[in-house]
């Protein structure tokens, strides 16, 4: 028999919860396929490591944008080969819960519990992301409490305002820690002149990125090739630069916690100004990230202890708990 | 004749798992069942079991 799973297929990573067993796999959501054969060469890490470094029969891509499913296919086989890894076959058949961002429309909807059923899974449920990110994050979400997350994940952004085991209030867009990457590699080439990849970009931003002045900043020196002669070429990048170049960016996943904020009933705005607001997903580890949006709501904000964990450890509580739980699974109120 | 004793037993038995799967709960129990499994004890467990895993075996980090 199958041990049921529950599964953050992110934009960035995928994690994987096993019932019972915790944590079994965490890895990139990339999937290197060989072009011409149809054959899966890679997979998480290994893949990873391969994009932009492929030849010409070789593409290593993302099957998720914005936390949607932009390749079917390709997504169907990626989840299909997580649940091998993770021990399903066509004899042990799971269920599992997936979570995904709330602003998925029908369609994408359908698709990811499709790819799922044809992966393996004897039943698959859909979670969104923010109210697994509460579970996760330990938030007292069973009690008439005004609780406050935002999940910046690779490719969306959420705000949720939780009370009583429900979402009151609830604002989404769809950028996230890539489009903080696509920022950097805008900015170099624009005013720079030179071209570089999006793990160089995410590189810079990990090493000197910030949305607000830090102490101990540190320049970087960023290799890439000249949009001119097309030769390799170095060039500086200072943090002021970095905070320049992805500022707008910055700004529209701030006007939706705003908008969020904006949402909620009195009764619980309240209770923010006291508990805060609870950050999770690696976008939320950008320096200076919590200092911005405090400075800027007039809220305070809390780093959740598992940033990266907590949406599919959520989601595996929900696992643990299906019977009692499943009325919170999309398409379960509608 | 002792086998249609059996049959009715195991028809009875059938009848009466079926039944409690039929039966609905109320609104107000499904509720409480919901809330009470968002405790935060009832989370500790699945804490529990994830520092378990962490301790016997890591699974690959990644990066992002």
């Amino acid at each position: 028999m199958a041990r049921d799973l529950a599964i953050d297929l992110g934009t960035a990573n995928t994690l994987v919860y096993m019932k019972g067993r915790g944590i079994v796999l965490n890895e990139p959501s990339v999937i290197a396929v060989n072009r011409q054969t149809g054959e899966v060469l890679a997979t998480g890490r290994e893949a990873w490591q391969m994009i932009g470094r492929t030849p010409g029969y070789i593409v290593a891509v993302r099957p998720l944008r914005g936390g949607a499913i932009t390749d079917f296919e390709i997504t169907e086989r990626m989840i299909r080969l997580l649940l091998q890894r993770v021990g399903v076959s066509r004899f042990t058949r799971p269920k599992v819960v997936i979570c995904v961002p709330s602003a998925i429309t029908e369609v994408e909807r359908r698709a990811v519990t499709d790819a799922a059923r044809r992966a393996g899974a004897a039943d698959a449920q859909l979670i969104e992301q923010p109210m697994a990110a509460a579970i996760g994050a330990d938030l007292p979400i069973d009690e008439p409490i005004g609780n406050m997350v935002i999940d910046i994940g690779g490719g969306t952004s959420e705000s949720a305002v939780i009370s009583l085991g429900g979402i009151v209030a609830l604002e989404a867009v769809r950028v996230g820690s890539f489009d903080i990457d696509a920022s950097i590699q805008a900015y170099v080439r624009r005013e720079h002149g030179i071209a570089i990849g999006e793990r160089t970009a995410e590189e810079v931003k990990v090493a000197i990125g910030s949305a607000a002045e830090t102490e101990d900043e540190s320049q970087a020196e960023v290799r890439g090739r000249d949009l001119m002669t097309g030769l390799p070429r170095t060039v500086v990048l200072t943090p002021e630069e970095v905070r320049v170049a992805i500022d707008d960016t910055l700004s529209s996943i701030i006007d939706s916690i705003k908008r969020c904020l904006a949402k909620a009933p009195p009764e619980l705005a309240q209770d923010f100004l006291v508990r805060g607001m609870y950050l999770v997903g690696g976008g939320g580890l950008l320096r200076g990230l919590p200092q911005r949006i405090e400075k800027e709501t007039n809220v305070p904000v809390r780093m959740s202890n598992m940033p990266l964990e907590a949406v599919v450890m959520g989601a595996g509580h929900c696992i643990e708990h299906y019977d009692a739980l499943k009325t919170m699974f999309m398409g379960a109120r509608r | 004749m002792t086998w249609v004793y059996v049959l009715i037993a195991v028809v009875l038995v059938v009848s009466v798992w079926l039944m409690r799967g039929r039966r609905v709960e109320s609104g107000m129990t499904s509720y409480r069942k919901h809330i009470d499994a968002l405790s935060s004890e009832s989370r500790r467990g699945v804490r529990e079991v994830n520092d378990r895993q962490r301790n016997g075996r890591r699974p690959n980090d990644t990066g992002k």
